[in-house]
């Protein structure tokens, strides 16, 4: 058999096989019901329950131990232990918030690195980085303040030229930065805090 | 204008819907799969309708995503169960040597990998262009061109040794 028979009777073969199949009725209802769905599904993740942000935001600005209290906001923080975050949670554990409250992390920092677009695979890698770059510029204590070109000789995490410019801007000590790296913050959680 | 927006799509549902089943069907065999595909391709559509030029290759592409997935999370025993299911009933005329020879053909095709099957239903049942095949599938013109090569050149191996019994690992 040549090739361009073997086509031809792949074409009748085929066209016998799919003869008895049509679109059953209802079909383009279903398929706009399933976009719906899928869209009210992204809408409830991409917004942030409120309570969860403030209560989140609130750990992190004034570094409160992680057990239900009253901030100054006057919003009720309940203890959230780590067992009980889900990965599409943008509710901070207690780890979490203990970790950043005491490198101070500011909600501005954040904000950076969500500006920045950077996944938590690379704020993991820029933590490790940030730490080298201190090594190279002599140690003066976690409080260091470290320039583009420091950062810059270590960071292999493939960071664009306008995220190491957003990184120089921030001013973020090693300690920040570690920190934020340690939290391991998930990229809802870095959305919902970062503003 | 959402209601022109609507009506749009449901249009495009209505004109697309049976080709879109039987390309998937084409692909696993499988009514039920088949139509999951369809309907997720779709979707898809309608979530990006008003921002594709044109929505069919778009909705071709989906749908040769869509059943791959589908198909890869039944096992194969579902696999096999329900492509015999999905087989129209025998009939004394599949005594008949062309359709025999069309039924032949049928299980070569399904024995072959997915990306070869995909490739010789779009460029040669569907008669889509290489490009048009390549965009299908993510690949490139080129790609599809050796492939499609490969694929004939597998299909007829699988016709020769047709007198053996039909692989498990059929579809």
């Amino acid at each position: 058999m040549n090739e361009s028979q073997m086509i031809e009777d792949v074409r009748s073969a085929l066209d016998d096989a799919t003869s008895h199949v049509s679109a059953p009725p209802g079909l383009a209802e279903r398929a706009r019901a399933g976009g719906r769905r899928r869209l009210t599904v992204r809408g409830l993740l991409a917004g942030v329950p409120a309570v969860a942000l403030v209560a989140g935001a609130a750990f992190v600005v004034h570094g409160s131990a992680p057990a239900a209290t009253s901030a100054s906001t006057g919003v009720v923080m309940p203890a959230h232990s780590a067992a009980s975050s889900s990965p599409g949670s943008v509710q901070l554990t207690s780890y979490q918030t203990t970790v950043l409250a005491k490198a101070h992390v500011t909600l501005a920092n954040l904000a950076v690195l969500k500006k920045m677009h950077l996944t938590p695979v690379q704020i993991k890698a820029l933590g490790v980085a940030y730490r080298t770059a201190q090594q190279i510029a002599g140690a003066e204590g976690t409080g260091k303040q470290l320039t583009v070109a420091q950062i810059a000789s270590v960071v292999k995490v493939k960071l664009t030229v306008a995220q190491l410019a957003a990184l120089g801007y921030a001013n973020m000590t090693v300690a920040q930065i570690e920190a934020i790296a340690k939290a391991d913050l998930t990229a809802a959680q870095l959305a919902a805090l970062g503003g | 204008m959402r209601q022109q927006r609507l009506a749009a799509f449901e249009e495009f549902a209505q004109v697309n819907g049976d080709a879109l089943i039987r390309l998937s069907f084409a692909l696993c065999g499988d009514r039920g799969a088949a139509e999951d595909a369809a309907q997720e391709a779709l979707t898809g559509v309608y979530l990006r309708w008003g921002r594709l030029d044109d929505p069919l290759p778009y909705a071709r592409r989906a749908v040769v995503n869509a059943t791959n997935d589908q198909w890869r999370r039944l096992s194969r025993r579902e696999r096999r169960e329900r492509a015999v299911a999905s087989r129209p009933p025998e009939s004394p005329a599949l005594l008949d040597d062309v359709v025999a020879d069309r039924d032949r053909l049928m299980k070569a095709l399904r024995r072959l990998p997915y990306g070869q099957r995909a490739v010789i239903v779009l460029r040669y049942w569907y008669q889509l262009s290489e490009q048009e095949t390549a965009h299908a599938l993510g690949n490139s013109a080129g790609t599809i061109k050796s492939q499609a090569s490969r694929a004939l050149a597998r299909l007829r191996e699988e016709l020769r040794s047709d007198l053996l019994p039909a692989s498990p690992e059929e579809y």
